[in-house]
């Protein structure tokens, strides 16, 4: 598991723009990708993340650094003499092919023999589980199955490293959800490396073991799942992974574990520094996640507490999402799990409340 | 009292559109008349019994069955023709065919690769040679064909002075002129195609291992094909049809058919004439008519 699958060494993208300026595209950044591992590329469009993998795949060459797939430099290296396969956003299924022969075709690239061929597309198709389908061609199936042809397409190839480039984007949203669980089993199955790239930060949560959450061709964190989620390295994360709420505050003392901060108008509150380089005097910002505050009627809150009203109160089935604004006009967003059928009307919106908050709910990072 | 001259103006509206769709549709009669009532004739007098295409004496076919066996039954055909080319249809017909075949052959090799580079590559001076890929389809054929019969004399003489072998017109110049013509619609035709296939099919063919020849002949090619035959049929009718350049690229013996018709006409116009045309008009519209299907049919890939 300690071995690296890829590795990029401070990899830049520029592309031409208008007028001869160059647009940078992916801005230095360095990735370590074990091998077997489900990782992640996370970001908003026009991140970086596409170009990372095209990178990968060979489809672009980087303009500086160096991609290294299993210790060997990638420089120079056309797609076809690299051990890596890809699976297309829109799956770029061959459509003069039938689904037989489109999983055939990396294989017949090699010049394998022909039962060998036959056998192990027999393999992919039952692993994607479309036997009997072999002889149809990619515009009589359905956008399910297309993704399992373009799945099978390249798994057959047994690639070192599966890039798939936000294969479940044109999925509707049931079919997504069955896909991801099924995804993460068939790759936990086959044991090859995943690079996934997607903007839907659930997705990634679900499937990977590790996330690279980039923005603007920087690559702002690299974790799993629940560091990406309770510790995010700065505001950006901590806003695009999920929803947060920032509160700007001010350290009033610190010693080498905590921090006290003053939030504007509230009460002091003690917070754990974990990583967080901050001194006395410094502006920071806490982070508190919606799902971590609690709301209490006047009088029964016994943690860290704000008072305010409710503004808006929104139903969601498995909880409920409050708008509530503090005694110092600012909002902050609570979601409260309905543990009782009855819950979602104890705060109706002009409700007086306390915001409950436990100290260990709060991630601190400095003011940018 | 307001409601009167509403409906009134309503109603004067109903007749405009009705007296302009009117007009239309004649419009349209016109048009189409202009543009077929004399094939139509053609067509009609093709099977006429008399000599002369002014008088219908009645049906016949006997004028295609003196075409198929080449004229022989009708002295009249082997004579005028002759008088041109030293042969009679059937030589005509077949160096037409010959013509066509080897020149459409060249035209879709060239036209195929020049639509795929202009597509796929970025090299210098490519809008120059955009511009040049329409110049031939633009160009006024007798330019072109002026041109081209200064061209093959400059070379001629440049081969004599230098090798001291004497070179003539005659079908291989044909079939250079044709092609030079030719090449321009196929790599239209290609290129509105390659227009529309996505890039990413080719890069999946190389992700999977295919190089870039693999990438051509697996995938580029067997997806281009429907407008490659389309552009290969384009090509065909064109070379079958063309007058213009074979007139001043073709030497003694070179006769095509559309020469050779126009040598018969220079004599007397002839249902035989009616009949070559009409064969010759079926054959184009067979051709063009598939070349659409086949384009049509490539639909089902996209």
């Amino acid at each position: 598991m300690d071995k690296l699958a890829v590795e990029l060494v401070e990899v830049f993208k520029l592309f031409k723009g208008p007028g001869g300026t160059d647009a940078t595209a992916v801005n230095g950044i360095h990735l370590q990708i074990q091998d077997g591992e489900f990782f992640s590329l996370l970001g908003p469009s026009g991140c970086g993340k596409t170009t990372t993998l095209r990178m990968i795949a060979g489809f672009e060459q980087p303009s500086r650094g160096e991609i290294f797939i299993h210790g060997q430099p990638m420089a120079g290296r056309p797609p076809f003499h690299r051990s890596v396969n890809t699976v297309f956003q829109n799956y770029a299924l061959f459509p003069h092919l039938t689904v037989a022969q489109n999983i055939a075709f990396g294989l017949e690239m090699d010049n394998l023999p022909k039962a060998q061929v036959r056998r192990r597309v027999g393999d992919m198709l039952a692993l994607v589980r479309l036997e009997g389908k072999e002889n149809a061609y990619p515009r009589q199936l359905s956008g399910g199955q297309q993704q399992r042809v373009a799945l099978a397409r390249a798994l057959v190839k047994q690639p070192e490293v599966l890039l798939l480039d936000e294969p479940l984007g044109a999925l509707d949203l049931k079919l997504r959800k069955e896909m991801q669980i099924e995804l993460k089993h068939m790759q936990q199955q086959v044991g090859i490396t995943f690079v996934f790239v997607t903007h839907d930060q659930e997705e990634a949560l679900t499937m990977s073991d590790r996330i690279a959450v980039m923005h603007q061709g920087n690559v702002l964190q690299v974790g799993s799942p629940v560091d990406i989620y309770e510790r995010p390295a700065d505001a950006f994360v901590a806003g695009f992974i999920g929803e947060s709420n920032f509160l700007a505050g001010q350290v009033a003392e610190r010693n080498h574990q905590e921090a006290v901060v003053l939030v504007d108008n509230h009460l002091p509150i003690r917070v754990s520094l974990e990583d967080a380089l901050v001194n006395i005097g410094h502006a920071v910002t806490l982070v508190l996640r919606p799902e971590k505050a609690t709301l209490h009627s006047p009088g029964s809150c016994t943690e860290h507490c704000w008072a305010g009203t409710v503004e808006e109160t929104l139903y969601l089935g498995t909880d409920t999402r409050y708008v509530v604004r503090l005694t110092d006009k600012s909002r902050i967003v609570v979601r409260n799990q309905n543990l009782h059928a009855s819950d979602a009307q104890n705060f109706p919106p002009g409700s007086p409340v306390h915001v409950g908050v436990h100290p260990s709910a709060l991630r601190i990072l400095a003011a940018s | 009292m307001t409601a009167a001259p509403q409906l009134w103006s309503l109603r004067r509206d109903r007749w405009i559109r009705r007296i302009g769709q009117n007009w239309l549709v004649a419009h349209a009669a016109l048009a189409f008349g202009f543009l077929y009532l004399p094939i139509l004739v053609l067509v009609v007098y093709s099977f006429n019994q008399s000599r002369f295409n002014a008088v219908w004496k009645g049906f016949t076919l006997d004028w295609y069955i003196s075409l198929l066996q080449g004229g022989g039954s009708l002295g009249l055909l082997q004579r005028e023709g002759g008088g041109l080319s030293g042969g009679g249809i059937m030589p005509a017909l077949q160096n037409s065919l010959v013509v066509a075949v080897v020149a459409t052959l060249l035209a879709t090799v060239l036209g195929t690769l020049l639509g795929i580079a202009m597509e796929r590559f970025r090299f210098p001076g490519r809008p120059a040679v955009e511009a040049l890929i329409y110049l031939p389809i633009i160009i006024p054929e007798i330019t072109m064909g002026v041109s081209l019969l200064v061209f093959f004399t400059l070379v001629f003489r440049l081969v004599e002075n230098l090798t001291g072998w004497r070179l003539n017109l005659g079908l291989p110049t044909v079939i250079i002129g044709h092609v030079a013509f030719s090449i321009s619609f196929v790599a239209v035709v290609v290129r509105a195609r390659l227009v529309d296939l996505d890039p990413v099919l080719e890069e999946a063919a190389m992700d999977l291992g295919a190089n870039e020849w693999k990438t051509l002949w697996r995938v580029t090619l067997p997806l281009l094909w429907p407008a490659i035959f389309s552009g290969a049929l384009l090509a065909f009718t064109l070379s079958l049809d063309d007058f213009v350049v074979t007139f001043f690229t073709s030497g003694v013996g070179a006769t095509t058919l559309p020469l050779f018709v126009y040598g018969m006409i220079k004599f007397s116009v002839t249902p035989a004439i009616n009949a070559i045309s009409t064969l010759m008009l079926a054959a184009s519209l067979v051709l063009v008519l598939s070349s659409l299907a086949v384009d049509r049919d490539a639909v089902r890939f996209g």
